[in-house]
C-alpha cells in the first residue's frame, strides 16, 4: 500500500485507490458487508514541484514543501524576504502596505532543542506507570509546556496571516518547520478544500534551518532575495472521502458489535508508513487472523466484529466523527473501539480513557499477551486519534499504547514517513494484539460498561 | 480493635466493591477459549501477511 500506492492525502484519487485496494482485501480475506461509506469533504488535492532557492546575498538552495490545499506560485517567482512579528492578529496592521512583491517570514524561529534522548525509544516501565494522567514523554514533541502554547497560538493565527498575506499581494508564506535536522513538517489545515473558499496563497514549511538562516539574515537588517515556483493540482471530483468497513458477523448477538479502527488516510511528504499506514496494515492483518481463526474453527464471534478504515483523521477526526453520526442509533450497541495508531512500535498496554470498571476486564483480557509484551492496563487517556469521536458518543473507545520508536521525534507527519521506518515483529505484534482484544470482549456475557456507571 | 461504625460501613463498601469487582472479572471472561487464543497468536506469528500489504 505504501511503496505502490503512495501517500493517502483524505480526498485525493491516491486516497480513493488505498480505500478500494483495502476493500478488496478486505474481500480476499471473507469479510462480509464490505463497503465504502462516503461522507462530504470538499476536493482533492496533489502536489506539484517545491523548488526554491536564496539568491542575494549568497545562493543557497532551500528545503520547503506546499501546505497541503494551498494554490502554487504561478510559475517562478522572485523578491525580497520581508520579516514580521506577528504574534496576533492585531499585530497585521501595521505591516499593510509593506508586503507586495515579497516572501513573508511571519515569526522568529523557536529554539531547536537538543535532543538529549538515544531515540528511536522504547517506552520504559517508569514512564507508562510513573503519572497516569498524562501522555507518556516518547509521544509528546516537546515537554516545555509554553513552547507548546506559542506553537497553537501560531497555528491559531496561520489562516489570518495567509488571508492578510494574500489581500496585500505577498508572493508566498514561509513558515518554519519547527524539526529538527532538515525534517519538514506537512501538519496544517486543509483550508483550501471548500470549494467555494477563495484562492489562498502559496504557503510552505521549510527545513528549520534553512528558515532560521533567512531569519537571522533578514531580521538582522540585511537583503535576502529569493526565487521560487510551486506548482500544486487541485482534483475536483464527487467532493466525497470515506470510510472502508468490513466485518465478520456475530452468531448470538449481530446488532452488537467490537470496531477495530484505524486512519487510513496520511500527510503526503512521506508515504504515511508509521501515520498511518501501520494502523491500517495491522487492522487488515486482524481481520485475516481473525477469520482465519474462526474458518478453521467453524465458529462465529459472539457479536459482530467490526474493521473501519477511517479517511479524514489528519484534518480533524472527520471520517470516525462522520461513522458515529451516520450510526448514532447503533452507538448504545457498540460494545467497545480500539485503534491503533502511533506508529510501527509494539503495543505495550491500553489506557481505558479514565474509566476504571474496564479495568479488571481488560487486565484478564490482555493476561495471555503478556508473553508478547503486553504488560500494562491503567487508566491513562489518549490523544489526537479516532477513538475519540466514539468516546465523545460515550462509547468505551480506546487507543492502545505502544512503544513511540520514532514516531514523535522523527516520522510524524514529516517526508521519514517511509516504509523502510516499520518494524515487522513489532506489528504483527499489535496485530495479534488487536486480534485477540476483539475476540475476547465480542465473546463478553455483557457490552464493556459506559464510563459513565463507573 | 474495635472499629467505629462509619468504619465498619466503610469496611463494608470496600469488600462489597472487591466482590462486585471479581463478579465483573468473572462475567468479563466468560466465553472467551484460551484454546482459540492460542490459535490467534500463532496465526499472526506464522502466517502473516502484513508486510506483503504494506508495500
Amino acid at each position: 500500500m505504501t511503496d505502490v500506492i503512495g501517500p493517502r492525502l483524505t480526498g485525493s484519487n491516491k486516497f480513493k485507490r488505498a480505500a478500494e485496494w483495502t476493500a478488496k482485501r478486505m474481500r480476499d480475506y471473507g469479510l462480509q458487508n464490505v463497503h465504502l461509506e462516503s461522507w462530504p469533504f470538499g476536493r482533492g488535492w496533489q502536489r506539484g514541484i517545491a523548488y526554491g532557492r536564496m539568491t542575494v546575498p549568497y545562493e543557497m538552495q532551500l528545503d520547503f514543501r506546499s501546505y497541503a490545499w494551498t494554490p502554487g506560485t504561478r510559475g517562478k517567482v522572485a523578491g525580497k524576504v520581508v520579516v514580521l512579528d506577528a504574534s496576533a492578529e492585531d499585530d497585521l496592521e501595521k505591516y499593510k502596505g509593506k508586503l507586495a512583491g515579497a516572501f513573508v517570514i511571519p515569526w522568529e524561529p523557536p529554539k531547536a532543542e537538543p535532543d538529549f534522548n538515544p531515540q528511536p525509544a522504547r517506552m520504559s516501565d517508569k514512564e507508562f506507570k510513573e503519572d497516569e494522567t498524562s501522555v507518556p514523554i516518547t509521544l509528546m514533541r516537546t515537554s516545555d509546556p509554553e513552547a507548546a502554547k506559542r506553537s497553537m497560538a501560531r497555528l491559531r493565527l496561520l489562516p489570518k496571516l495567509m488571508k492578510f498575506a494574500k489581500e496585500e499581494g505577498a508572493l508566498a508564506l514561509i513558515t518554519d518547520s519547527v524539526r529538527r535536522d532538515g525534517l519538514l513538517n506537512a501538519s496544517s489545515y486543509a483550508l483550501g478544500r471548500d470549494p467555494k473558499a477563495p484562492e489562498s496563497i502559496a504557503t510552505v514549511t521549510m527545513a528549520h534551518e534553512h528558515y532560521g538562516t533567512l531569519y537571522r539574515l533578514a531580521h538582522g537588517g540585511a537583503e535576502v532575495r529569493l526565487e521560487m515556483e510551486v506548482t500544486n493540482y487541485f482534483e475536483d471530483g464527487d467532493g466525497n472521502a470515506a470510510n472502508v468497513v468490513g466485518e465478520i458477523p456475530g452468531g448470538e448477538k449481530p446488532e452488537e458489535t467490537v470496531i477495530l479502527g484505524a486512519h487510513l488516510d496520511s500527510w503526503d511528504l512521506g508515504t504515511g508508513a508509521t501515520d498511518n499506514g501501520a494502523g491500517s496494515m495491522a487492522v487488515l492483518e486482524a481481520a485475516r487472523i481473525l477469520r482465519q481463526a474462526y474458518t478453521a474453527s467453524g465458529t462465529k464471534p459472539r457479536r459482530t466484529i467490526r474493521f473501519i478504515l477511517f479517511g479524514g483523521e489528519e484534518q480533524g477526526l472527520l471520517g470516525s466523527m462522520a461513522y458515529v453520526k451516520t450510526h448514532q442509533e447503533e452507538m448504545a450497541k457498540v460494545s467497545g473501539v480500539f485503534v491503533l495508531d502511533t506508529g510501527t512500535g509494539r503495543v505495550r498496554g491500553l489506557g481505558t480513557e479514565g474509566n476504571k470498571t474496564v479495568i479488571p476486564i481488560f487486565n484478564e483480557i490482555l493476561a495471555p499477551l503478556r508473553g508478547i509484551g503486553v504488560y500494562y492496563v491503567n487508566g491513562r487517556t489518549q490523544v489526537g486519534t479516532d477513538h475519540l469521536s466514539f468516546k465523545f458518543r460515550g462509547v468505551p473507545a480506546f487507543a492502545f499504547f505502544q512503544d513511540a520508536i520514532d514516531y514523535m521525534s522523527r516520522t510524524h507527519h514529516t517526508q521519514a514517513d517511509t516504509l523502510d521506518k516499520i518494524l515487522p515483529d513489532d506489528l504483527e505484534q499489535a496485530s495479534i494484539v488487536m486480534a485477540v482484544t476483539a475476540y475476547s470482549v465480542a465473546e463478553l456475557d455483557q457490552v464493556l460498561p459506559r464510563k459513565s456507571s463507573t | 480493635m474495635m472499629l467505629r461504625l462509619y468504619q465498619r460501613k466503610a469496611l463494608l463498601a470496600i469488600m462489597l466493591a472487591a466482590a462486585l469487582g471479581a463478579a465483573t472479572v468473572r462475567t468479563a471472561s466468560a466465553g472467551s477459549d484460551p484454546a482459540t487464543i492460542k490459535k490467534i497468536i500463532d496465526e499472526g506469528r506464522t502466517h502473516s501477511e502484513l508486510m506483503k500489504n504494506f508495500e
